[in-house]
């Protein structure tokens, strides 16, 4: 993770066995973006997203992230009824997603798999997402064997 | 300059594939006519017409460039294109005995059964593909409700 060349962090790890669960404090001046993309890598862990929306820190749930896409080196998650900025970037959500059913559609989408209805494929190599509120996205060639390798797992799977 | 380079590799692969294509079809009615020779202007012609449709094909279908068009609409301007370019190179090279109106008439209707039929198979394909993918996500879905 990139933190600002100004910022001066320091890292305490508390290792008791009394305690019963695991805490993370984070103290600060201010909460900056810096702090912001700390707590959002932290949440993920948790199968949530921090996410902005008129200056307000949301937590979203991943399983109502439809898509994720980049505008101006920017992400914003997509949920069913709004939209919402992420403190990470692009690619950062994308590695750490990559093991929680999200894929990478193309230089700037990321698709829920589970938010997936359906797919049609396109002369050309590439694909049309349906998602379930049929929204349709595109899947760029170069990823549409990331798409295609995973159904046939599904199917692999299903039929064993 | 990497886009520039990109397309062109995507033309060239293109332009190969299609030329490998047309010979082979080329071989198939020459066989149906019994005819065992090809001459080298047919190979240009090929190779003529293969250049064209892959331009053709990456001003239209191809995925480095923004298609502002519809899907449909644009396969019937390629095809409408397409189809008087391909009478000028038939012309140019006499693929078929060029003053017989006939003889166009059937160059035409051969035109559009490949192009009708071309459509229609890949249309059949891709919804079939569209509902087996379908049912394959949705079960998978159901299973991680479940879980």
């Amino acid at each position: 993770m990139k933190v600002g060349k100004e910022t001066k962090m320091k890292i305490h790890i508390d290792q008791d066995q009394h305690y019963l669960e695991t805490e993370i404090v984070i103290r600060c001046s201010q909460i900056d973006e810096d702090i912001l993309r700390i707590v959002s890598t932290l949440r993920l862990y948790q199968e949530k997203i921090i996410g902005l929306k008129a200056k307000e820190i949301h937590l979203i749930d991943l399983k109502t992230i439809f898509y994720i896409e980049s505008v101006d080196k920017k992400a914003f998650l997509y949920t069913k009824d709004d939209v919402y900025e992420s403190p990470l970037k692009l690619y950062e959500l994308e590695e750490q997603l990559k093991q929680r059913e999200f894929l990478r559609a193309s230089k700037s989408t990321i698709i829920n798999f589970l938010k997936m209805k359906t797919v049609i494929p396109e002369l050309g190599g590439r694909m049309i997402v349906i998602m379930d509120n049929n929204e349709k996205k595109y899947v760029t060639r170069k990823y549409a064997n990331i798409f295609k390798e995973k159904i046939k797992q599904i199917e692999r799977s299903l039929h064993v | 300059m990497k886009k520039y380079l990109k397309s062109v590799l995507e033309w060239k692969i293109c332009c190969s594939l299609i030329y490998t294509v047309s010979i082979l079809i080329f071989i198939i009615i020459k066989m149906i006519l019994r005819k065992n020779d090809i001459s080298i202007v047919e190979l240009l012609s090929l190779l003529c017409m293969s250049i064209v449709v892959s331009i053709l094909q990456y001003l239209f279908f191809s995925e480095t460039r923004t298609h502002k068009m519809t899907y449909m609409k644009r396969l019937v301007l390629f095809a409408l294109l397409f189809l008087p370019i391909l009478g000028f190179i038939a012309y140019q090279f006499h693929w078929f005995p060029i003053e017989k109106i006939s003889a166009w008439i059937l160059f035409i209707v051969i035109y559009v059964i490949i192009l009708v039929i071309m459509t229609l198979g890949f249309e059949i394909y891709f919804r079939i593909s569209e509902k087996k993918y379908e049912g394959i996500i949705g079960q998978y879905k159901k299973e991680k409700d479940a879980s």
